[in-house]
């Protein structure tokens, strides 16, 4: 039994590390595509990233085989999130990947996997990744080459937010040494980050802010960070 | 074998009730391979008929299959029961009586902390996923949460927190197998035997995370037979006795005024006054020292509420 497990790929960080909807990302790819629920691991309601499967902590990927599997198949074919799959194909995605299909399979299902680009503007190079993927062999095709979701709809919001969290992201640490801060080549601060502006209830990041706006709110950020480390 | 649901409807002479939980089921948002068996107990050929027809919609106009069988007659929810676990053949099992309905969820969450608990590591093969449900009797309806820590054999058999449900559970096929058949000899409260047997068998149930109910049982007392009640909850009490033993006294005391207590709740629900009084004098001459207790709580409770 072959089951189509389609794969939203897109530039970094267009699809994450903040999870985009993803009914609303499944119904812009096609009819019958619907998210993978991983509330086990990951409880967003309604909103979807799949990124934890690379360097996950226990038997994650073996779970999710398992899951594409049992969970799909009678209604929908299911949809799978990779934020930097398409940048970062590499060794662990490799392992990902084929973890994936080989759990697939021991459940008696053969995958094939159904690339799809979303994008703003440019249209990405899925080829590449395709035959990749290939030579790890996988089964897996091009979808859709572009997919690109309505002006002002709600994943074309979710989508230019994160574009816009990713551009504070980079004005970080120059904020950082204006303010006497030095700053690590190793910070991880996104994730802090995507939970200070969730937090910020009744107020969001605008999409469109200038980059003087955005290094305000980046000064903000680490000045919340330096009190929250006082404590 | 791939993975797929198989959800086991007994059926009898409830066509209607029937429709409502395949409509239930039809709603549900898994996404998954699943198999609806009813088995229709020797129902009237009129109920039959209409069971099958509902049957043969819901399998029209949705993406799961139906299989649809008939006992010659009526054999009884045991032995139904038993024939369907007979016919079942998926990865995995839940159970629904007709007339009750599941939420859309409700198939999706139970999934979900299967998966939970695989990533921590639980083996999965010998664990039922019960869940909150609502509770509607005469037409009001409370919400109740199953409390699974702890002793599951105490907690069931008391019964207060916990109770024996099949048609909240979802598991692995292997995790039914621990509790074997049901009993034939109990046409009543086999779910509390079953559920005691998986239990003392090495099972555990889990419970689907939150406090929103996952689905709806329909409560009626009326047309069930007390005294089958009351000989059904002695068997499993007399069956459960050397568990029951390694509980200090007053245990034993309390389920066999519960037995009678509940055998006279049937009665006077199906008009039996006499016998209901019967019940309860036997519950309170068997069971003084639990008897003095409720009466007394009652009796608190109500002074609570007049002031």
């Amino acid at each position: 039994m072959s089951l189509k497990v389609h794969v939203a790929v897109g530039a970094r960080p267009l699809l994450g590390p903040d999870a985009v909807p993803g009914d609303a990302l499944a119904a812009l790819l096609g009819p019958d595509i619907a998210p993978v629920p991983s509330t086990w691991a990951a409880a967003i309601p309604g909103r979807q990233t799949h990124d934890f499967l690379l360097g996950p902590e226990g038997p994650a990927v073996a779970i999710m085989g398992r899951s594409l599997v049992r969970d799909f198949g009678a209604r929908d074919e299911p949809l799978l999130i990779f934020s930097h799959l398409l940048q970062d194909h590499g060794e662990g995605w490799g392992e990902v990947m084929t973890g994936l299909a080989n759990a697939m399979r021991s459940h008696g299902a053969e995958p094939v996997f159904v690339l799809h680009g979303v994008t703003l503007d440019d249209t990405p190079a899925l080829d590449g990744l395709a035959a990749w993927m290939q030579g790890l062999g996988l089964d897996a095709v091009v979808g859709t080459e572009a997919a690109r979701p309505d002006p002002e709809s709600v994943l074309d919001v979710a989508l230019r937010r994160n574009l816009a969290l990713d551009r504070m992201a980079t004005l970080l640490p120059g904020a950082a040494r204006d303010l006497g801060l030095r700053w690590r080549d190793d910070a991880e601060l996104w994730a802090p980050l995507v939970d200070w502006i969730a937090s910020a209830r009744g107020v969001d990041i605008d999409h469109g802010a200038g980059d003087d706006a955005l290094r305000e709110l980046a000064r903000h950020f680490l000045l919340s960070r330096l009190r929250q480390d006082a404590k | 074998m791939t993975f797929a649901l198989d959800v086991l409807i007994p059926h009898y002479c409830d066509p209607d009730g029937l429709k409502r939980s395949l409509d239930s089921i039809a709603a549900q948002t898994w996404r998954g391979r699943m198999r609806v068996i009813v088995v229709d107990d020797g129902s009237p050929d009129h109920d039959t008929l209409a069971a099958q027809t509902h049957c043969d919609a819901f399998a029209a106009t949705t993406p799961f299959a139906v299989l649809f069988e008939r006992n010659p007659t009526n054999l009884g929810r045991p032995r139904t029961r038993n024939r369907l676990l007979d016919l079942t053949d998926a990865t995995h099992v839940a159970w629904l009586d007709a007339g009750d309905i599941w939420y859309p969820d409700k198939t999706a969450r139970q999934f979900a902390h299967l998966d939970t608990l695989t990533a921590r590591g639980v083996d999965i093969s010998s664990v039922w996923v019960t869940c909150t449900y609502d509770w509607e009797q005469h037409g009001r309806a409370r919400t109740l949460s199953q409390r699974v820590g702890g002793d599951q054999v105490l907690e069931l058999l008391v019964g207060d927190h916990f109770r024996a449900y099949l048609w909240t559970l979802l598991g692995t096929a292997e995790a039914f197998r621990i509790a074997g058949r049901f009993d034939e000899r109990l046409p009543r409260l086999q779910d509390l035997d079953y559920f005691l047997r998986f239990v003392r068998g090495g099972g555990r149930i889990e419970t689907a995370p939150g406090r929103r109910a996952l689905c709806r049982y329909f409560k009626s007392d009326i047309g069930r037979n007390a005294s089958e009640v009351h000989a059904c909850y002695k068997l499993i009490l007399t069956k459960n006795a050397p568990a029951i033993s390694r509980y200090p006294r007053a245990l034993s005391s309390k389920l066999h005024y519960k037995a009678n207590r509940l055998a006279s709740r049937f009665a006077y629900a199906n008009g039996d006054r006499i016998g209901a009084a019967r019940y309860l004098a036997e519950a309170a001459l068997g069971s003084p020292r639990h008897a003095l207790l409720v009466a007394r709580n009652v009796l608190r409770s109500r002074l609570r509420a007049g002031g």
